[in-house]
Order: C-alpha cells, then sequence, then structure tokens
C-alpha cells in the first residue's frame, strides 16, 4: 500500500449543451479513463501529458475539486474517495495543499493573511500561526513582504507566497497545478530549483501537473505519461528515456527518429544484438528490445533520440571503422549554449536529427557517419 | 426479487439514491434543488392562473366559461382598446424622444456629452408612483399647476384646463416618458457602433447632414429603433401603477386595472380575472419573442464598428441651446413632477390661489394615522428581508450556474428568467389564488408578500450578481476549498468580500424596487396588513391630496436615506481578513 493509492478511477464529463468543446462523443467525454497511479511518501510524481490529456483532470479529482465516476483514492491509508464504500471527502477535509497556475492569491487579503488562512481554517492560535507564516514565508525568500496585497506582488513573488500558503499547514498532500506555466522563461527555471531546494529543507509528497519534460525530470522523482485520460507509462526519467513502453510514449518523450525495417538475425546473436534492415541501411539492435517479436517478415518501429546519436566526419569514420548509417549535414541549429543540432539526410527523403554533444563543429554539406549504439535504439512491433 | 414490482423497495431505493446523490453528485443536487424552488416560486402562480381560468371552482370540471365570459364582454375589449391608444402614444413619445436624445448624445459635439449621457436614464430611478402623482399634481384640469399657470398667461376665462391628465393622452405622456430610457438604452449603444465609413461615403455622394441622417443613419440603427420599441411595448402593457392612479379616476381602463378590478371588485371574478391575466401574460410573451428576435438577429448597424473613429457633427452655437434643452428636459421628467410633489405637501389644501405653508400634512401622516407607521415597518421589513433573501438566492444561482457544470444548469437558467417575462400584475394575481388556496393560511401574512418579493426580484437582482461573479477567477474560490474551508466558509471570506460593491448596488437596488412595490402588493395586502404603497393608495382613493403628496415625500426620503445609509455602511465594512489595508 503506498502513500496515495489511485486505483481505477474513471471521470466523464457530461455534454453540456452549446458547448462546442465537448463534441467528441454523445455521452461526453472520457476524460480520466480507468487510471491507477500510487505515490510514495516524500516523492513528487509529475503528471506529464499535452493539453486535454486529462491530467488537470485526474489532479482536481484527487484535490476534490472534481468527483469521479468510479474508482478510489486515499491518503496514508485514509480513504478520501470510493464509491463501493460511500466516501467522498469534501476539499477542505482532505488536508491537502494546492498551487494554482493563475496563483489565486485572495486580492483582498495580505500576503500574511493569505499565508496564514489554511492554519486559521485549521483553527491553529493566534500566536502559532505567527511564528508558522514567518517561517514559511523565510522559506520562500518573501519574509520582507509579509504587510503587502497581491496586487503590489510581482509575478514570481506571487507564486512564491502561493507556494508558501500551500505548504505552510503542512498537509499531508500537495498538489501543483501547472504552477509555472504563467512565468517567464528565467524564473521558471529559478523556481523548478527553488520547489527542488523546499522538497529538501521540508520533506513533503506532492503531485505535480506539467506539459512541460523539462519541468517534470528537474522537479520530479518519477513521472506519469498521460494521454486521452490514460496512463501511458510511470517511472523514473532515466527509466522513461531508457526504456520507453511504446512508441506513443517515444513520440510524446521527443524521439524523433524513426526508422521502420524488418529484424535479421545476424552473426552477432551472441552478444544480443541483431540487424534491423531498413530502407536507409543496416542497424544493429538488441534482441531484447523485441519484445517478442519474430526475425523475418515482422515489420518494427524503431526509435532513436537525437541527444543519444554521436555524428563522425566520414573520412575520421571510415578510418576508425565506426559501424553507422552514412549520410549528409543538411541544416544546422544552434539549440542552446553547447548544442547544436544537426538534421542529416540518410536517403532519399530521409532525415536523422541528432543534438548529441558533438566534439566539432561541422559545416553543412559535410559527408558523416551516424555512430548508433544498439541500447539507444528502441525497437516497437507495428 | 422482482424490485420494479415491490413497492416495499421504493423508498430505501430512493433513500440510497439520495444518498449517492447528496456524496457524488453534490452539485448536481443543489442545482437541482435550487431549480425546484424557484420553479415552485414562479411556475406555482402561473399553472394557478391556468387552473383557475380553466377549471370550474366549484364542481372542478373543465370549462372554457371563463374565457368566453371575458373575450365576449365590452368592458374587455375597451380595455384593450384603450390600452392599445395608450401604448400608441407611448411609442411615439418613447420612439421620438428616445431617438432624438440618443442621436444628439452620440452623434454631435455637445458640451460635456459624456455626463449628459446619462440624463435620458434618469427617469428610471423616478418611481412611476411618484411621476404618476407629481403629473397629477401637474396636469388635474382645475387646481394642476401647469394649468392654473396657462390660464394666467394666456388670459384663458373657466376655472378649468386647458390640458388635463385624466385621458388617454395623459396616461400616454406620463407612461411615455417613463419608456423612454428603455428606447434609448437600445439605440444609444447601436449609434455608437454605428460605421461612420457609411455616413461618410453618403456624404460624398452629395448628401446634406439632414439627407444623411434620414437616409442612412436611421435605417441603420431601424433594427434596435424596433427592438426598443417593443421593449417599451411590454412594459407599458404590464405598467399598472400609472394607469391606476389617473385611469380610475378618469374612468379609462387599462387591461391592468381591468384585471385588478375583475379580482378585487365586488363580485369577484377569479375566473374572469385569470382569464384576462391569461390573455395579457401570452401578448406580453409574444411580443418579448418578437423582440428577443428583433434584437439578436444581425443588424447591420454593428458591422466594422470598431475601427473607425467617429466624426462627430459640429452644431455650432447651436450645440449650447441643445445641451440646455437636454438639462430641461431632465427637469421637466423628474425635477419639475418631484417639486410638484413637495409644494403639495406642504399646502393645507390643495386649492386654486389658496397657497399657505403648512407641515400639517406630515403631522397628519406620520403621527396622527395609525395606519402609516404599521405599513412603514411592514414595508421597511419587507424591503430589507426580501433584498436581503433575493442577493443570497443570486449569489447561489450565479454560482451554481456558473461555477459547476451539471446538466441541470439548463434548467435552473431558464427557471430563473421566467419572472421577467411576467407582468407584475399577472403573477400577483397568480400568487393571490395560490394563497387563497393554500393548505396553510398565509394569504394576510408578511410571509406570502416576501415569498412574492423574493420571486419576482430575483431576476432583477440576479443580474449585476451573475455579471460581477463571472469577472471573479474559479481558481480563488478553489485555492480557498484546498486551503480548508468550505463551501459557506469561502463564501464569507472569499466571496463576498471581493463582489462586495456589486452585491451591495444589487441589494440597493431590490432595495429601493420592493419598497414602493404596487402591482404585487396591492393584490396580496390586505387592510389590516398593508405596504406603504397600498396604504398611499387608499390616502389617494379618500382625495387627501396634500397628504398623500407628504406620504411620497417621506417614501422618496426613505428609499434614498436607506441607499445613502447601505452605501456609507458598505464604505465603512471591511471584511475582518482585509483589515489594515
Amino acid at each position: 500500500m503506498s502513500y496515495l493509492n489511485i486505483e481505477r478511477l474513471d471521470k466523464t464529463f457530461p455534454r453540456v449543451p452549446g458547448d462546442k468543446e465537448s463534441h467528441a462523443a454523445q455521452g461526453g467525454v472520457h476524460v480520466v479513463n480507468d487510471m491507477s497511479i500510487s505515490v510514495e511518501e516524500g516523492e513528487i510524481v509529475a503528471l506529464l501529458g499535452a493539453s486535454g490529456s486529462g491530467k488537470t483532470t485526474l489532479l482536481r479529482c484527487i484535490g476534490g475539486l472534481e468527483t469521479p465516476d468510479a474508482g478510489t483514492i486515499s491518503v496514508a491509508g485514509r480513504p478520501l474517495f470510493s464509491v463501493k464504500a460511500g466516501v467522498n471527502e469534501p476539499p477542505h477535509r482532505r488536508n491537502m495543499g494546492m498551487v494554482f497556475q493563475s496563483y489565486a492569491l485572495w486580492p483582498h487579503m495580505s500576503v500574511v493573511q493569505n499565508v496564514g488562512y489554511p492554519l486559521v481554517r485549521r483553527r491553529m492560535p493566534a500566536a502559532d500561526i505567527d511564528a508558522r507564516v514567518r517561517q514559511y514565508l523565510e522559506l520562500v525568500d518573501c519574509a520582507a513582504l509579509a504587510g503587502r496585497y497581491p496586487h503590489q506582488l510581482s509575478g514570481g513573488q506571487q507564486q512564491r507566497v502561493a507556494l508558501a500558503r500551500a505548504l505552510v499547514a503542512e498537509p499531508s498532500l500537495v498538489l501543483f497545478d501547472e504552477p509555472l506555466s504563467n512565468l517567464d522563461a528565467n524564473l521558471r527555471e529559478q523556481l523548478r530549483f527553488e520547489i527542488r531546494e523546499l522538497k529538501r529543507r521540508i520533506a513533503f509528497t506532492g503531485v505535480y501537473v506539467t506539459h512541460d519534460h523539462a519541468e517534470a525530470i528537474f522537479i520530479a522523482d518519477r513521472i506519469a505519461i498521460i494521454r486521452d485520460g490514460c496512463l501511458m507509462q510511470m517511472g523514473s526519467a532515466d527509466q522513461l528515456y531508457d526504456a520507453p513502453a511504446s512508441s506513443d510514449v517515444a513520440n510524446f518523450l521527443g524521439f524523433t527518429n524513426t526508422l521502420c525495417g524488418h529484424v535479421e538475425r545476424g552473426n552477432d546473436a551472441a552478444n544480443g544484438t541483431a540487424a534491423l534492415v531498413t530502407s536507409a541501411g543496416r542497424l544493429s539492435v538488441l534482441i531484447s528490445r523485441m519484445h517478442g517479436g519474430q526475425f523475418g517478415n515482422e515489420r518494427f518501429v524503431m526509435k532513436c533520440h537525437p541527444s543519444r546519436t554521436q555524428i563522425e566526419e566520414a573520412g575520421i569514420a571510415a578510418a576508425i571503422a565506426t559501424p553507422g548509417l552514412g549520410g549528409r549535414i543538411v541544416d544546422r541549429v544552434r539549440v542552446s549554449a553547447d548544442r547544436t543540432q544537426y538534421v542529416v539526410e540518410i536517403g532519399a527523403g530521409i532525415t536523422w536529427q541528432c543534438t548529441g554533444r558533438q566534439k566539432q563543429e561541422l559545416d553543412i554539406g559535410t559527408a558523416v557517419v551516424l555512430n548508433l549504439a544498439p541500447e539507444h535504439l528502441h525497437l516497437f512491433r507495428e | 426479487m422482482n424490485k420494479a414490482n415491490n413497492p416495499a423497495a421504493d423508498g430505501p431505493g430512493l433513500l440510497s439514491a439520495l444518498r449517492s446523490a447528496a456524496l457524488y453528485r453534490r452539485k448536481a443536487l443543489v442545482s437541482l434543488l435550487l431549480a425546484v424552488l424557484l420553479a415552485l416560486m414562479v411556475i406555482t402562480p402561473i399553472g394557478a392562473l391556468v387552473w383557475q381560468s380553466l377549471f370550474d371552482e366549484k364542481s372542478g370540471e373543465f370549462t372554457t366559461h371563463a374565457y368566453s365570459a371575458t373575450y365576449g364582454a365590452r368592458t374587455t375589449w375597451n380595455a384593450v382598446r384603450n390600452t392599445l391608444w395608450i401604448i400608441g402614444i407611448v411609442e411615439v413619445v418613447a420612439v421620438v424622444v428616445g431617438t432624438a436624445l440618443a442621436w444628439l448624445l452620440t452623434a454631435c459635439d455637445l458640451p460635456a456629452r459624456r455626463w449628459l449621457m446619462f440624463i435620458p436614464l434618469f427617469p428610471l430611478l423616478f418611481p412611476p408612483l411618484l411621476s404618476a402623482l407629481g403629473w397629477i399634481f401637474l396636469l388635474t384640469p382645475g387646481v394642476g399647476f401647469v394649468n392654473v399657470g396657462l390660464r394666467a398667461l394666456l388670459g384663458l376665462s373657466g376655472d378649468t384646463g386647458p390640458l388635463s391628465i385624466y385621458s388617454m393622452l395623459g396616461i400616454g405622456w406620463v407612461m411615455g416618458i417613463y419608456s423612454v430610457p428603455y428606447v434609448y438604452a437600445v439605440v444609444a449603444p447601436a449609434l455608437e457602433n454605428l460605421d461612420t465609413r457609411l455616413d461618410e461615403a453618403a456624404k460624398m455622394c452629395g448628401a446634406t447632414t439632414a439627407e444623411c441622417f434620414w437616409t442612412i443613419t436611421v435605417r441603420l440603427i431601424m433594427p434596435a429603433i424596433g427592438g426598443g420599441a417593443l421593449f417599451a411595448f411590454v412594459v407599458s402593457a404590464s405598467e399598472f401603477t400609472i394607469p391606476l392612479l389617473i385611469g380610475t379616476r378618469a374612468h379609462i381602463d387599462v387591461v391592468s386595472t381591468r384585471l385588478y378590478e375583475l379580482v378585487t371588485g365586488f363580485p369577484v371574478e377569479f375566473n374572469q380575472g385569470a382569464a384576462l391575466a391569461m390573455g395579457l401574460l401570452g401578448a406580453v410573451a409574444a411580443v418579448t419573442a418578437l423582440q428577443r428576435w428583433v434584437t439578436t438577429r444581425r443588424s447591420y448597424a454593428t458591422i466594422g464598428g470598431k475601427g473607425s473613429r467617429r466624426e462627430l457633427v459640429k452644431l455650432g452655437p447651436w450645440r449650447w441651446l441643445i445641451a440646455a434643452v437636454i438639462l430641461g428636459y431632465l427637469a421637466v421628467t423628474v425635477i419639475v413632477p418631484l417639486l410638484a410633489i413637495v409644494v403639495v405637501s406642504f399646502l393645507p389644501f390643495w386649492k386654486v390661489g389658496d397657497y399657505a405653508f403648512t407641515l400639517a400634512n406630515y403631522e397628519y401622516v406620520l403621527f396622527k394615522q395609525v395606519g402609516t407607521g404599521a405599513a412603514f415597518v411592514n414595508s421597511a421589513l419587507l424591503a430589507v428581508v426580501g433584498a436581503t433573501l433575493s442577493v443570497v438566492l443570486a449569489l447561489f444561482v450565479a454560482h451554481v450556474t456558473l461555477r459547476t457544470r451539471t446538466r441541470v444548469n439548463a434548467l435552473l437558467e431558464t427557471v430563473t428568467g421566467l419572472p421577467l417575462g411576467v407582468p407584475s400584475i399577472v403573477f400577483g394575481t397568480g400568487m393571490l389564488i395560490v394563497y387563497l388556496h393554500s393548505p396553510i393560511a398565509l394569504y394576510g401574512t408578511l410571509i406570502s408578500l416576501l415569498v412574492a418579493y423574493v420571486a419576482h426580484s430575483l431576476p432583477i437582482t440576479l443580474r449585476p450578481v451573475s455579471a460581477s461573479y463571472v469577472q471573479l477567477d474559479g481558481a480563488l474560490l478553489e485555492s480557498a476549498y484546498m486551503s480548508g474551508a468550505s463551501g459557506s466558509r469561502t463564501m464569507v471570506d472569499v466571496v463576498l468580500p471581493l463582489l462586495r460593491t456589486s452585491i451591495i448596488s444589487a441589494w440597493g437596488l431590490t432595495f429601493v424596487i420592493l419598497l414602493r412595490e404596487m402591482p404585487i402588493s396591492i393584490m396580496l395586502a390586505t387592510p389590516g396588513n398593508n405596504v406603504i404603497s397600498t396604504y398611499l393608495f387608499t390616502l389617494y382613493d379618500s382625495q387627501t391630496f396634500p397628504a398623500v403628496a407628504a406620504l411620497a415625500v417621506v417614501i422618496f426620503l426613505v428609499s434614498a436615506g436607506g441607499l445613502a445609509l447601505i452605501f456609507a455602511a458598505s464604505r465603512l465594512w471591511r471584511p475582518a481578513t482585509g483589515a489594515g489595508r
């Protein structure tokens, strides 16, 4: 039994007449589909998905802001929602904290009053409230803003105060609803770091909704990938990038390089590899990644992340006899301070992207060899 | 085993269904309960009218006798004819004055235009009760101030005329002034949005300003004028207070006053009254539907409206004169009638030439008449409690319809909007029938008035409340829930403080409307249970005009004072959590 247990949760939005958004099905939109997720005490799990994937609805179901149609939700052994047991705790009795995308600070209350509100509602003595509010404002570096009102704060300050408000009552679970998406890029990275730092200093358990991969990787201990109301895969960032469970997950995680073909049993079966035969050439792949597929005629889709490819200049590659696909650089884009993305044409109309840290800068038009390690090539049965 | 055939299973089945609804469908349940409550308040009286008009009271049999009796009677058609004549006069006054004011104030370079634009709306603040009294004091054939002045000015002999309020023209004039704002409020925005390039194009083709006005502007805003005129039609057909005060004395019956006579006269004709009420309701509903169709149809007036900068018509030195005329319009429609009431209230007798000053009327009304105090207390109590209940219900309805999405919401919205299409006098008649047949003895109680007041005022209160509720970010409420605040706590700690201003103005508006409410009150109030408007009518009926005037002044002061008090209190009231700002 984990700390937060969500079992077989289901939620369908009713079709509201005149609402163009919900044209999908006659019976409404199935936003959460038989979802089971568990979160251990002290970890942050990110719900990662595109907009409309149902991740926010799932979060709101956990908080009690939406009522699911079926399933159970429990925190620390206490059932909060269960159709079978006839339990549906209202949000204010779930002992949670929540950070909203729009900050949602109450404009008629000062910073101190905003942060102190969850404690007032929990009937804490006034003197203790003062001390606790001061402590949490210091944690989020906003002690100097105590007497101000939300409209006198910048966006970053508002979200820090909102963070303090969500944490101040030391709730059993903290919910984050895309808390950083209203902030500009620099501030977002800074706050990402601060949330991680807060978690180190005051241990809390959290569920974090985001559509930003980098944010999920940075903040969360584990990531749940959600699509169309279904849980696609859940695991640490390493687990997800090392072993995407399906080509959909791989697509979502940015495994943009795709080749199709069949697998032939080669000479290297002894070291666990076989040959994937594609229109662009032969590639060495791991037999263990074939998911029970057949050698010979069965078609496979191969996915590879741009960051997991190395480029060698053709001449050098030939000299050290690197195996791989040959091609020519057709485009070059600087994507960050130390990374360049190359687009390599490896066949008629077939291109390959690489953003791996390269040894040297190469020009457009250079003939290259792609160095593809078998462990970075993921096979999926078609 | 078969549950459907086992009635004993129904009880627990229903119970468990309710229990599970309370647990998992809270929002839908609240929405449904609200809809049912409001439907009881609104649909019951209409249903009572249908029943009363179609079934024989003694035998309980279906009969159309009430309809044939009502619509076979000359008195009915006489009232219909009068109503239509008066509406005709109203439309001429309202459309001509309303459109002219709208054009002058939106298209011409008048001084202080932004301020003057509010003037045509002022008569709305001047209740029909006071408006009718004021014009009676000005235009009564014998002693009306205007008539006395005109006779002296023109050297006319005789002691009556030349004008008379006790005529169709008189009723039409007073109701017309009251209807001008409805036309103005629709036409002015339409003119404001009008693409001036269309005007300029006509001028380039050689049209003068006047030709341009008639051939382009007027044609383009025709739908808006039509919509405003139809709205004025609905308001006038439903109007009761003005024809009651003026018409009964002039022996001019309109449909609403005829309905009043049928239901309260002797012998009482409830069946015929109900049949007449159904006719009025049907006519008003039809015109309202037509009006919605006219105003929501895509009108060409707004095409390309936003981008173009308006070129105001240059009136030259005339602009000062026209601004003065508009100020004069305010004086004539609001200030002069009000002054007439004040003057009469200080006269010992309302006679030509006998103008001595006295406070006796106030003394008489306030201290010598036993009924005044009770009527004031009743009215104040009903207005305060009614406005409060109305605002609370409006908050609930706004919250449920705007913050939750359940299938029941559409029903709730429809039910809440219904009373808007029901004339007050029809609603009052329905309520009267309900109370007379109610198993609980409610007739003649304050509760009976309160329920009717709340149902009647809810749609009016709801508009400003839900308009401001829409602006409220839902996350502000949800963050309170997540902080441990229950729904009602959130209302008190978050919603009320944030919507303070609009809640208070909605409350004030409802308070003032209820304080002087006439059509419903006159149907439901009993001699032992007067409210201020019905008490004033009793005084008016006994012809003690200076006393009526004094009472009217007191009503005016109480509403104004009540409002001032509320707004002053709202400035002092800071929610506890927001102190120290």
